[in-house]
């Protein structure tokens, strides 16, 4: 989407313009529907949900969309991220998960130099269920600018010229956050395999 | 070379990431293009401009849900329903559409169940609400839930029964019942508050007074739902907003959006699940206030038989019987697949935490006022036990610290090691808490035999910790009383492959 188009539509939506609504839908309601998709698995009713929690959280607060802070994408993919997140702790996924990570434990090879990118990933790995189970719960702790970026960078294939579009910055900008982007990543990823605690905690 | 070194970076990168498509759905048409319209209805209703109609004159004065107490929260849940009622008495004289607002009211007096959810603006989690009515539209018994968000701290789940009231309060580490009549004749005095009557005729003055001004929207479609849209004072003079969302078939109200309440905040009210058949479990919390009492009055008799440096999970379920939860850090797990360490949760926020199977700590928190007598130790100080009586008991403090947060206290260590606060492996002392800045992990220990005060910046919050007859104790206390207490192991945990 243009600058221009952006604008108009976050004007439009101050006002409470139903076609800037409609306009915003039309551009977007696919493609959240796809990343949301692609965080939480197969399960087309729970994606359903998320996908109209996301767009019916954002028909309240659009009123307050300030372009200044973000494109209507990061605003958009913010609210959804938190949707996402909100599923996999109601979901507790610890028995998926701790299946896919002692799926994880029992594979032979450079698994380290996999994740780092070093190497190459045996293509029955890369097909499997179990780790698809692991990316996707790496991916989801991720701040949603690092979820945008990857995902479209490296399932959507798209250049880092359009991406850089979508998100109001240069593309200087978007390689630079790629590689943060590509280290959060792979840290999450290990975090995962290995369930190191993140949670802060207080008792008394 | 380095350019394609990193080409096959990338690629490998996106083979790695594009697992995420395993599965992944293609969008479903038929549901986004309804979403559309239920999105774009919702942008409309929280626009003050939108959704111009035909305007009629009429008095609404309703959202009176100020959450600034448990109390009021517990109350303002219970008054939604009598809302929903009102808002249809009120429009009933005002709506000149095919649509009968007599229709509503008549699907009303056979409601005797509903299931309420309260989403409030920026808050991602509803309250939710369940209520049941008698056949003379009175109520029976209701269930409500309160999100973390609504009371600060942990959710509370109220259940309400035959003229009682029972609170379970769900933290890691805490679980209360109590019986709280108070709470409860609160509660339904605030119900008595909304009673329609007393409030329709303050409506009828308002309407009297030309205050309130309404539309309606009547789709041609029965699968829509007719929109009716009230702007009415506010008692801090602003205008309020609300839009009620009517099922053609059923005639019941589905929705009401609040746009601008008195508490400054959106609200969304869903109802749904109308006159379904009650699950009886909705209104019980699973445990009794009897079943607590008697847990916690045979609990030391039972912890004697057990070693706190020998004893496995299998051991304590043997003795305690199996705990109410499994959880660790906010999570419930199932006994079948527990991780490494845990907590079990037991009546009475007495709890057991595990590491690696074996007991690492027990003991209770309780809330003060909610105290319910049982877990004595060494063989006198007990929840809600002054503490200078501990002192007598135990003998006074070496040192007092207070105030303490900072490195400079040297009580704030940096630590990288694993078990968070279960680590009494290689311990510093015990660690209090912990938390991340930016992006290293922080714990604090405290040392045995110093009291400190207004730990964790909170004034009346004290700690303390020794080694009393060879057993290693702990207490927390509220306004000089305990209010946790804590015996944890002195070997160290076996490590076990």
């Amino acid at each position: 989407m243009d600058k221009n188009t952006e604008l108009k539509i976050a004007q439009g939506l101050q006002k409470g313009d139903r076609q800037a609504w409609l306009q915003l839908y039309e551009a977007y309601a696919e493609p959240v529907w796809r990343n949301i998709s692609r965080l939480v698995g197969g399960d087309s009713a729970a994606v359903a949900d998320l996908v109209q929690e996301t767009f019916l959280a954002a028909a309240r607060s659009a009123r307050n969309f300030r372009p200044d802070r973000g494109t209507l994408w990061v605003w958009l993919w913010t609210i959804a991220r938190r949707q996402v997140a909100l599923y996999y702790r109601k979901q507790k996924p610890e028995i998926v998960l701790s299946r896919a990570r002692q799926w994880w434990r029992t594979l032979d090879g450079e698994k380290f130099d996999w994740i780092d990118a070093k190497a190459d990933m045996p293509p029955d790995i890369l097909e499997s269920q179990e780790l698809a189970v692991l990316v996707r719960l790496a991916l989801s702790e991720l701040p949603g600018d690092y979820q945008t970026l990857l995902l479209a960078k490296y399932v959507d294939g798209q250049p880092a010229g359009q991406i850089s579009g979508q998100m109001n910055c240069s593309e200087v900008a978007v390689r630079s956050k790629l590689a943060r982007a590509r280290k959060a990543f792979r840290k999450a990823f290990k975090r995962t395999i290995c369930s190191m605690p993140k949670k802060r905690e207080v008792s008394i | 070379m380095k350019a394609q070194n990193d080409q096959h970076k990338d690629k490998r990168m996106s083979l790695l990431l594009s697992a995420v498509d395993h599965g992944a759905n293609e969008p479903d048409m038929q549901f986004l293009d309804k979403l559309k319209e239920q999105s774009t209805a919702e942008f409309l209703a929280f626009s003050t401009d939108g959704n111009k109609q035909s305007e009629k004159t009429i008095p609404i004065s309703i959202w009176r849900i100020i959450m600034k107490s448990r109390i009021t929260k517990l109350a303002a849940a219970a008054v939604i329903i009598i809302i929903v009622v009102l808002s249809v008495i009120v429009l009933d004289k005002s709506i000149p559409s095919a649509y009968a607002i007599e229709q509503t009211i008549r699907a009303y007096e056979s409601l005797r169940y509903v299931h309420i959810k309260d989403f409030k603006q920026g808050e991602s989690e509803p309250l939710e609400f369940w209520m049941e009515l008698d056949k003379q539209e009175q109520m029976k018994r209701f269930r409500a839930y309160l999100p973390a968000w609504a009371v600060g701290g942990g959710p509370l789940v109220g259940v309400w029964s035959e003229g009682k009231l029972q609170i379970l309060g769900k933290n890691d580490n805490v679980f209360v019942t109590k019986r709280a009549e108070a709470l409860a004749s609160e509660i339904l005095n605030g119900v008595k508050n909304f009673d329609p009557r007393y409030v329709v005729r303050g409506l009828r003055q308002l309407e009297a007074e030309g205050k309130a001004q309404i539309t309606t929207s009547e789709p041609s479609s029965k699968s829509d739902p007719i929109v009716i849209t009230a702007k009415y004072p506010l008692q801090n003079d602003n205008t309020g907003q609300m839009v009620l969302f009517v099922d053609q078939n059923t005639k019941l109200v589905t929705r009401i959006i609040f746009n601008k309440s008195e508490d400054g905040y959106q609200h969304s009210l869903e109802f749904s699940d109308y006159n379904a058949t009650v699950d009886e479990k909705v209104f019980t919390l699973g445990v009794t206030l009897d079943d607590t009492k008697i847990f916690m009055k045979n609990i030391n008799a039972k912890l004697a038989t057990l070693d706190i440096n020998k004893s496995k999970v299998a051991d304590v379920v043997n003795v305690l019987g199996e705990p109410l939860f499994y959880r660790f850090r906010g999570k419930t797990f199932q006994k079948d697949d527990l991780p490494e360490a845990y907590t079990m949760s037991y009546p009475g926020g007495f709890i057991i935490n595990i590491c690696k199977n074996q007991v690492v700590q027990w003991g209770c928190q309780q809330a003060p006022g909610d105290e319910i007598p049982g877990y004595v130790f060494p063989d006198s100080i007990q929840i809600g036990t002054p503490l200078d009586d501990v002192f007598k008991k135990l003998g006074p403090p070496s040192k007092v610290a207070e105030g303490f947060g900072t490195k400079d206290n040297k009580i704030m260590y940096e630590d990288n090691t694993d078990y968070a606060d279960m680590n009494i492996n290689e311990r510093k002392g015990f660690c209090f808490s912990r938390y991340e800045d930016n992006g290293k992990e922080i714990k604090i220990y405290l040392d045995d035999n110093i009291l400190y005060k207004g730990i964790g910046k909170v004034e009346r919050l004290c700690f303390y910790g020794t080694v009393c007859n060879g057993k290693r104790i702990r207490f927390s206390f509220m306004d000089d009383k305990v209010i946790a207490m804590y015996e944890y192991r002195t070997e160290p945990i076996e490590e076990i492959e």
